[in-house]
C-alpha cells in the first residue's frame, strides 16, 4: 500500500478526531481548568519553599515558575487518547472493523491523535492566559531556543503518541487495564518531569529517570524552551529524542506483529 | 389494588444549542424543550386481574409502568399501590411489587445465577425455608437447574429472562408488572414464558399488569387491555369488546376450485371490502347489516367453491388500525 | 442494623464479582499504591531540598499526606461509585435500585468494590507511620481516637462533595467531568498545609470546598499546630463531625434531588 494513496484515508481521520474534540468542549475546558489549578498550586508550593531565597542551586524562582508553566500547560496539552481508544475498540470487538480497513491500524491511529491535537489547538487560545494568570509566563530567551523548542515539541508528540499506543496495544492481551493505566499516568506524570524538574531531583532518582523515555515528552522540550536544555545542547537533547522515537518505533512494530498475529490467527 | 388517578408525565431537557461552544451553552441554557409522555391516565386495577398494557412506541407505557413502580414521580396525579404510594413508599412498595424488564436484567452480572437468587431472599428479607421452598417451585416451573451455577452473562437470552421472572417472583409479590417480557425470545422460549405467567396469576392470584408489542402475548394471557395513545387512555375493557368496537367486522374466506371462473359478486347491502386475489377471495362485512347464511347462499351461488371459513379480526389488525387511526371511538 | 446486614450482603456481592477478575485485583493495589507515591515524592523532594513546604517539615507533611490518603482510602472504599454514577443513570440501571427494598444510594454504593481503595489504605498508614516514628505527634489514646475519627471525617466530607455534585446529576446526566476535576482538587490541594495560600484562597478552600476541613485541620490539631490557623482552633478539632454533619446534608440533598430522575430511554 502506497504512503500517498493513503493520504486521502488520514486525512479523513484526522478531520473525524477534530470533529470529536468540538464535541467534547466541555470537558475540554474541564481540563483546562484543572490544569490551571495544578499550575497554581505548583506556582505557590514551590514559591513557599524557596521561601523568600531569590535562587536555589542556580536556578532562579521566576524561571523555575516558568518551567512549571510550560510544561504542566505541555502536559494538558500532550494527552494522546488513543491508548483509551484501542482499550475500548478491543473490548467491544470492534477492532475487527479497524483491521479490515486498507490502511494499516498504527497509522490510523496516528491519524487519529494528531487530529486529537489539532482540534485541542484552539483551545490553546483559551488555556495560555488561564497559565499566565495562575502561573508565570515569558518567552524563551533566544528565537534558537523558541524555535528548538517547537521542534522539540513535535518529536515529543510523536513520542507521546508511541507510548500511548504501546500501552494500548497490551489491551490484546489483557483488557482489564485499570490499574496499568494509572501506574503509567502517574510514573509517567512523576518521569516527565512535569512537576519537579530533573535538576532538583535527588541523584539517584535522576539517573533512573534519565534512562526513561518519559522525559523526552515535558523535561527536554521544556529545557530547551527556558535556555537551559536537557545534556547540555538543544542539538544533544532532540538527538536523545529522536533516538526514542526510534526505539519506541521498533517497539511497536513488534508489538504490533505479535497483537495481529493473536488476533488474526487466535480470533479476538 | 392499584389505582391511578390523572396522572401526567412531563421531561424536560436542555435545548440543545448549536454553533460556537454549544456543548457548554446546552450545559448552561435554561431553555428545555417539553415532551408530555403522559398526558392524563387514570384506570383502577383488582387484585388477581391480568391487565394487558398496550399503545404504539413511545405512546407511554413504560414511563406508566415506571410510574407504578415508583422510578419515576408523575408530574401530577396521584397513584396508589396496595394503599402504598409508590415512590414515598417506596422501600414499602418494593417488597409488594415484582418488576421485570424484558431488555435489561436485575440480575448480578458476574456471578452464577443462583448467587443473585440468594442475594435477592436476603434483600427481600425472606426466611430460608421459605426461600427453598419457592426456589423449588419455580424451579420446576421454569427448568433453571441446568444453569443456576452459571454466571449471568454466560446465560442465553432465554435463560436469563427466566431468571430474571425468578427473581421477581422468588419473594411472592402481590404485584408483578412485566414489561416486554417475550421481547426477542423464540417462539419455544415465549410459550414458556406465557405457561408461567398464566400458572402464576391462577395458583398465587399475583396481579400482573404486561406490556407487550407481541399481542399473541394478549390474546393468550389477560381478559383486559388499556390502550394508550400519546399519553392518553383510548380504551379500557375487555379484549372482546375492544374487537367488537373497532372492528365489527367478520371476514368470509372463500377457496375457488382451480380454473373455475372468477364472476363479479352482485351488489349487497353489509360487505364492506373484498379482496380478490385467483382462486381466493376474502371478503370482509357487518353481520349486523347482512347475515352471514344470505352472503354464503350468494356466493356459492355465483362461485365453484371448495372451502370456507369465517375470521374474526385478529387482535394485531384492530391495533394497527387504532394506531393508525388515532382516535377515538366511543 | 438490618440495613447494614443488607448492605453486607450487597457489598460481598460486589466483592465477589470482582474477584472474578484476579490479575485486574492485583494491579489495582499496586497501581493505587504508586499512583500515591508519585503524589508523595514531589512533597518529599521538595520538602528534602528545601527544608519545608509553608514552615511545615518532612515529618509534618508526611503525616498530612498520609492523613489524607488514609482519608481517600476510606472515601474510595465506600464511595467509588459515585464515579460510576453517570452511567448509572443513563444505562437506567438506577430503575433496578429504586425497585428494591433499601435505599437507592445504599445500592449504588454497593455496586462495585474499587480494589485500588487498599492501595491508598495501604500507602496511607505506611506514611502515617514512618511520620509518628519521627515523634512528630504526642501520642496518647485520645489522639488515636481522633486520628482514626478524622480520617472517617475526611472520607465523609469527600463522599458529602461527591454526592451533592451527583445529585446534579438527575436534571443534567453528565456530571462526570465536573466530579472529576473536583476530586482532582481535593487530590492536589489536600495534600498541602492549607497556609501557603493566600488568606481569600484559604477561605475559599474551608467554607466553599470544604477541603480544609479533610485532613489539614485535623492534623494541625495531632501536630500541635492548630493555634497558627487563621480559623479558631475549636473549629478545626471538630472536623470529623463537621464531615458527618455534611455527609448527612449530602443525603437529604440527594433524596431532594432524586425526585428529578427521569429514567432511561424516555
Amino acid at each position: 500500500m502506497s504512503f500517498v494513496a493513503n493520504i486521502p484515508a488520514w486525512r479523513e481521520l484526522i478531520r473525524a478526531s477534530i470533529r470529536f474534540q468540538f464535541m467534547y468542549r466541555f470537558s475540554v475546558i474541564m481540563g483546562i481548568l484543572l490544569a490551571g489549578v495544578t499550575i497554581y498550586l505548583l506556582t505557590v508550593v514551590w514559591t513557599s519553599a524557596y521561601a523568600g531565597q531569590d535562587e536555589v542551586g542556580g536556578i532562579p524562582l521566576k524561571l523555575m515558575l516558568v518551567y512549571l508553566t510550560i510544561s504542566n500547560l505541555q502536559s494538558w496539552y500532550l494527552k494522546p487518547g488513543i491508548g483509551f481508544d484501542i482499550v475500548d475498540r478491543v473490548r467491544e470487538g470492534q477492532i475487527g472493523f479497524d483491521l479490515t480497513r486498507p490502511v494499516s491500524y498504527p497509522s490510523q491511529l496516528i491519524a487519529t491523535a494528531a487530529g486529537d491535537q489539532l482540534g485541542m489547538l484552539p483551545m490553546v487560545v483559551v488555556a495560555l492566559p488561564v497559565a499566565a494568570v495562575l502561573g508565570e509566563l515569558a518567552a524563551p530567551p533566544s528565537w534558537q531556543a523558541g524555535v528548538g523548542y517547537l521542534a522539540s515539541f513535535i518529536i515529543a508528540w510523536f513520542i507521546a503518541v508511541e507510548l500511548a499506543m504501546i500501552i494500548g496495544l497490551v489491551a490484546f492481551w489483557t483488557l482489564e487495564m485499570t490499574g496499568f493505566m494509572m501506574v503509567y499516568n502517574l510514573v509517567g506524570g512523576f518521569a516527565t518531569g512535569a512537576l519537579v524538574p530533573l535538576w532538583f531531583m535527588p541523584d539517584l532518582l535522576r539517573q533512573a529517570v534519565q534512562l526513561l523515555p518519559f522525559q523526552s515528552i515535558v523535561y527536554v522540550p521544556v529545557s530547551i524552551y527556558i535556555g537551559i536544555p536537557a545534556t547540555g545542547s538543544m542539538y544533544t537533547a532532540m538527538a536523545l529524542q529522536v533516538f526514542w522515537a526510534v526505539v519506541l518505533a521498533g517497539v511497536i512494530a513488534i508489538v504490533w506483529k505479535r497483537a495481529l498475529y493473536r488476533t488474526v490467527i487466535q480470533g479476538g | 389494588m392499584i389505582e391511578v388517578r390523572d396522572i401526567a408525565r412531563e421531561f424536560r431537557r436542555p435545548r440543545q444549542v448549536h454553533g460556537p461552544l454549544g456543548g457548554l451553552r446546552t450545559f448552561f441554557t435554561r431553555e428545555v424543550d417539553i415532551v408530555h409522555a403522559v398526558s392524563n391516565v387514570s384506570f383502577s386495577i383488582d387484585a388477581g386481574e391480568v391487565v394487558g398494557y398496550l399503545g404504539a412506541n413511545g405512546a407511554g407505557k413504560s414511563t406508566t409502568i415506571k410510574m407504578l413502580s415508583g422510578i419515576l414521580v408523575p408530574t401530577s396525579g396521584t397513584i396508589t399501590v396496595n394503599g402504598l404510594v409508590p415512590w414515598e413508599d417506596r422501600e414499602a412498595n418494593a417488597l409488594n411489587i415484582g418488576v421485570v424488564f424484558g431488555q435489561r436484567t436485575q440480575l448480578w452480572w458476574d456471578l452464577p445465577l443462583i448467587d443473585s437468587l440468594r442475594i435477592i431472599a436476603k434483600l427481600y428479607r425472606m426466611e430460608t425455608a421459605h426461600y427453598e421452598r419457592n426456589l423449588a417451585r419455580l424451579d420446576e416451573l421454569l427448568e433453571l437447574t441446568p444453569f443456576l451455577d452459571t454466571p449471568v452473562r454466560q446465560l442465553s437470552l432465554g435463560q436469563r429472562m427466566r431468571g430474571d421472572l425468578t427473581a421477581a417472583m422468588l419473594y411472592e409479590p402481590k404485584i408483578l408488572y412485566l414489561d416486554e417480557p417475550t421481547i426477542g425470545l423464540d417462539v419455544v422460549a415465549k410459550e414458556r414464558m406465557r405457561g408461567f405467567i398464566e400458572r402464576v396469576n391462577q395458583e398465587s392470584g399475583t396481579t400482573i399488569m404486561l406490556t407487550t408489542h407481541d399481542l399473541a402475548d394478549v390474546e393468550r394471557l389477560t381478559k383486559r387491555i388499556i390502550f394508550i395513545d400519546k399519553g392518553l387512555v383510548l380504551f379500557d375493557g375487555p379484549v372482546a369488546e375492544l374487537k367488537h368496537r373497532y372492528a365489527p367486522y367478520r371476514e368470509l374466506h372463500v377457496t375457488l376450485a382451480p380454473n373455475g371462473d372468477q364472476p363479479e359478486l352482485p351488489q349487497m347491502p353489509g360487505i364492506i371490502d373484498i379482496e380478490e386475489t385467483p382462486g381466493r377471495l376474502e371478503i370482509r362485512f357487518d353481520p349486523a347489516t347482512i347475515a352471514v347464511a344470505d352472503l354464503i347462499a350468494a356466493v356459492v351461488a355465483s362461485h365453484p367453491v371448495t372451502d370456507l371459513a369465517i375470521v374474526e379480526p385478529a387482535l394485531e389488525s384492530v391495533v394497527r388500525e387504532i394506531v393508525q387511526s388515532g382516535e377515538v371511538r366511543r | 442494623m438490618e440495613r447494614f446486614s443488607l448492605m453486607r450482603t450487597l457489598a460481598g456481592a460486589a466483592i465477589r464479582s470482582e474477584l472474578q477478575y484476579r490479575a485486574n485485583a492485583v494491579s489495582s493495589i499496586i497501581g493505587g499504591i504508586l499512583f500515591q507515591i508519585t503524589g508523595f515524592i514531589v512533597v518529599w523532594i521538595i520538602a528534602a531540598r528545601f527544608g519545608q513546604i509553608g514552615d511545615w517539615g518532612l515529618a509534618e507533611l508526611t503525616f498530612l499526606y498520609g492523613m489524607r490518603l488514609t482519608s481517600h482510602g476510606i472515601f474510595y472504599a465506600f464511595f467509588s461509585q459515585m464515579f460510576e454514577l453517570d452511567r448509572v443513570l443513563i444505562t437506567g440501571e438506577f430503575d433496578r435500585y429504586l425497585v428494591r427494598p433499601l435505599p437507592p444510594l445504599m445500592q449504588l454504593f454497593t455496586r462495585k468494590l474499587r480494589i485500588n481503595c487498599f492501595g491508598d489504605l495501604i500507602g496511607g498508614s505506611a506514611l502515617l507511620i514512618a511520620a509518628s516514628s519521627g515523634g512528630v505527634v504526642d501520642w496518647s489514646p485520645i489522639a488515636v481516637v481522633y486520628l482514626l475519627l478524622a480520617v472517617v471525617g475526611g472520607a465523609l466530607v469527600e463522599g458529602a462533595v461527591q454526592i451533592t455534585l451527583g445529585s446534579l446529576g438527575f436534571r443534567f446526566l453528565q456530571t462526570y467531568p465536573l466530579r472529576a476535576s473536583v476530586n482532582e482538587v481535593f487530590n492536589v490541594y489536600g495534600n498541602y498545609p492549607n497556609v501557603i495560600f493566600p488568606t481569600a484562597l484559604r477561605a475559599v478552600l474551608t467554607f466553599g470546598l470544604p477541603i480544609a476541613f479533610v485532613a489539614f485541620f485535623p492534623a494541625s490539631v495531632l501536630l500541635n499546630r492548630a493555634d497558627e490557623l487563621s480559623v479558631p482552633a475549636w473549629l478545626a478539632s471538630i472536623a470529623p463531625l463537621v464531615g458527618l454533619v455534611l455527609f448527612l446534608i449530602a443525603v437529604r440533598i440527594w433524596r431532594w434531588q432524586s425526585a428529578n430522575y427521569q429514567s432511561a430511554g424516555n
